[in-house]
């Protein structure tokens, strides 16, 4: 009876991701334009085409720069919020309300707004520069600057979410402990040393799986604010596959991109979970 | 047999019948089934699609779907048109599909992928440089059939040189629906407060770039060359003006790292160099916050800029090497027809010839930047807009223009990706000019097979 109930659910998981996600093989072995009548096999052709493209080596190398950063730099915020807000006492509420609202808040509007604070002319950051005497910079439109820019975006819009997953995860340590540091003279350094942080980690090991996955999934704020630009410095995995697939209409190569993309995620979700089977305490 | 050849089947077959029924679409039950038929999708689509028809039956009317862009500025002349459509043709129902995001490539995306379900759209709003996408996939019905069959339509009516623009290898694939092209616009406050007098505007490259100088000597920045506008379209018109070509005639061979390109990016690279031009994309919104001087850029904004400014904007023919009139590769859209069977591709084939009547030419031309294709209201509104200097520029260059260049092959939009990568490093200081357009002419060059 149970599996009858599932059935449905099952179904339709099965025909509208399993089965996409399966037919991208196939459409990774065919040289087919989007919309074309024609198509053509032609067998691993665009993987070696994808072995030699600068573009996909230039994407896979920002992802993992994009998703390092942002991943380490919100866990880290993140933590510090988590203690912190923890000790505001009343403002508690609030104080979590206020920085969890980006993780709530739709990436592609607040990307948007992002766009008006970046600008390099008419923007509120270079104006903030103009008045404090700085030389502004064209934040999105320097190849140097962009990858800074976006991932400065993906931190504001996760370390909330990181945030979050730690605070449940310090009401989940007994207080016990702490008094019991306490009376042994231990510091709150020590403390965080001795008790937070390892008590912490299966906390932190879950939130470093779901922080990689939104980050490597990071879309939108790229979309909207740099399209992969200047000169392909914030191009990543994500919206390279979109600009082949439906700017470039290369429906063929852009499943192939989907394919490396996604066995490169399945690798690393793998890895993560060997790794949560040493971490968890019990 | 391929699509193409049954579509031409159709024509054949069906046309004579048709003219001579006169002008009345006859909807019949027959093509719901076949469309049913011809579906490729799961039985569960099917049932939806039918739904959304409505009893095959009881609809007297042919539902044609149209895919098209929107935002304020396109609505103001897309929704009239449907409208006047529907009021004209009381048998045909349109449904517009709007793709409010990604402009032509969004657009295109769109139809493609209904194309490749199964569900193509009847008629598609395709922009000038993607008129080969659409051949190519070999979804896009020619419509000279139509065009001679038809005797309610008339060649005389357009401007030439636009229908010229729809051609691809000797065939009218697209029905113009505007043209635009590019234009100066002057932000005139700044000009005064800069010592320049907007009503002598510059003419040559040089006077541009003086120009610039003042302007930034006061406060502005000078001048932005769009160039980031879709398919790299500024940078064509300067090469052409400057002498240069994309390509050589045959359209195999790129030319546009020789002389003139190089020159044209020198030209561009000093400008930024010397910050005389910013390196941005966003041409509407710095414009129309007052701090630019000088903005090229599409003609369409005739009717955005003014709007969105505060000070007495001024549009006028844009500055070349020598001062002379220059070439104007052009912008635009037009429509397509991606019907898929008799009655849809007759009513398709009806709001394609719809486009080009003196109705829509005139919703065209009140309500939007572009310059529409019917000649007698171009006539029209060029006396009633004589007092409009912007429009008179608009009409005067809208005469002279020259096809976008349209790269051969499947990799337009690739190409366009590298062109715009080549002038932003140049742009930003990261290549020199010759390095930057010898680099991407040397990533073009494989792309562009026979």
């Amino acid at each position: 009876m149970a599996y009858l109930l599932l059935l449905p659910a099952f179904v339709f998981f099965v025909v509208f991701k399993f089965g996409a996600v399966l037919y991208l093989i196939p459409l990774s072995l065919e040289d087919w334009r989007l919309g074309s009548t024609t198509r053509a096999f032609v067998g691993l052709g665009n993987y070696r085409k994808l072995l030699v493209s600068t573009e996909f080596w230039n994407a896979l190398t920002n992802t993992i720069v994009y998703t390092v950063a942002v991943g380490v730099l919100s866990i880290a915020l993140g933590l510090v919020l988590a203690l912190a807000v923890r000790r505001s006492g009343r403002l508690q509420g609030i104080y979590q309300a206020v920085f969890f609202l980006p993780v709530a808040a739709t990436m592609s509007a607040m990307a948007v707004v992002w766009r008006f604070i970046f600008d390099t002319n008419i923007g509120v950051l270079n104006a903030m520069a103009r008045a404090w005497g700085l030389s502004p910079l064209s934040w999105l439109q320097d190849d140097r600057l962009a990858m800074g820019a976006v991932v400065l975006i993906g931190v504001w819009s996760n370390m909330g979410y990181a945030m979050v997953l730690f605070l449940a995860g310090l009401t989940t340590i007994s207080r016990d402990l702490y008094e019991a540091a306490a009376i042994d003279g231990a510091s709150a350094p020590q403390q965080f040393r001795a008790i937070t942080w390892p008590l912490l980690s299966p906390v932190t090991l879950f939130v470093v799986i779901i922080l990689t996955l939104r980050a490597v999934q990071a879309f939108d704020s790229i979309k909207v604010l740099t399209n992969g630009g200047p000169l392909g410095a914030t191009q990543v995995l994500s919206h390279l596959l979109f600009q082949v697939g439906f700017q470039y209409f290369d429906t063929g190569f852009a499943s192939t991109i989907s394919v490396v993309f996604f066995l490169l995620l399945a690798g690393v979700t793998l890895l993560q979970m060997r790794v949560e089977r040493r971490v968890h305490y019990q | 047999m391929s699509r193409f050849d049954r579509i031409l089947l159709v024509e054949e077959k069906n046309i004579p019948t048709w003219i001579e029924d006169g002008v009345q679409v006859r909807p019949e039950v027959v093509l719901m089934r076949r469309a049913l038929v011809a579906s490729a999708l799961s039985t569960i689509l099917t049932i939806l699609a039918v739904f959304a028809a409505g009893p095959p039956a009881a609809a007297q009317a042919v539902r044609i779907t149209f895919v098209r862009l929107t935002s304020a500025a396109h609505d103001a002349y897309l929704d009239p048109m449907a409208a006047a459509f529907e009021k004209a043709h009381p048998g045909i129902a349109v449904e517009s599909i709007k793709v409010p995001t990604g402009g032509y490539e969004a657009i295109a995306a769109r139809a493609l992928l209904s194309a490749a379900a199964g569900t193509a759209p009847d008629v598609v709003q395709v922009g000038w440089h993607l008129t080969r996408t659409f051949v190519e996939s070999g979804r896009a019905v020619a419509l000279d059939t139509f065009m001679k069959a038809d005797r309610a339509f008339s060649n005389d009516n357009l401007l030439p040189a636009m229908l010229e623009l729809g051609k691809v290898d000797g065939r009218y694939y697209l029905v113009p629906v505007g043209i635009s092209t590019p234009a100066m616009f002057i932000n005139e406050e700044a000009f005064q407060r800069s010592g320049l007098d907007p009503k002598s505007p510059p003419k040559t490259w040089a006077e541009t770039r003086a120009a610039a100088e003042k302007l930034k000597a006061a406060g502005y920045e000078g001048v932005l060359w769009g160039w980031s506008i879709t398919g790299n379209w500024i940078f064509q018109t300067m090469l052409e003006n400057a002498g240069g070509r994309m390509a050589s005639d045959d359209g195999l061979t790129v030319t546009f790292n020789r002389e003139p390109g190089v020159r044209v990016a020198e030209y561009l690279a000093d400008l930024t160099a010397k910050q005389l031009m910013p390196v941005t994309d966003q041409t509407v919104q710095l414009f129309s916050s007052g701090r630019l001087g000088m903005l090229i850029d599409s003609s369409f904004q005739r009717v955005n800029l003014p709007k969105a400014s505060r000070f007495p904007v001024r549009m006028v023919s844009i500055p070349t090497p020598d001062g002379r009139p220059g070439r104007l590769p052009a912008g635009g859209n037009g429509i397509m027809v991606l019907s898929q069977d008799v009655t849809r591709l007759q009513a398709a084939w009806r709001f394609a010839r719809f486009v080009t009547e003196p109705p829509v030419s005139r919703i065209v031309g009140e309500n939007s930047g572009y310059t529409p294709a019917n000649q007698s209201v171009i006539a029209a509104l060029r006396k009633q807009y004589a007092t409009d200097p912007n429009y008179q520029t608009q009409l005067n260059d809208a005469a002279r223009v020259v096809p976008w260049h349209s790269w051969p092959g499947a990799h337009g939009a690739r190409i366009s990706q590298i062109l715009r990568d080549a002038q932003q490093a140049f742009l930003l200081g990261r290549k020199t000019p010759k390095a930057a357009l010898d680099e991407a002419a040397a990533q073009i060059q494989p792309l562009l097979k026979p």
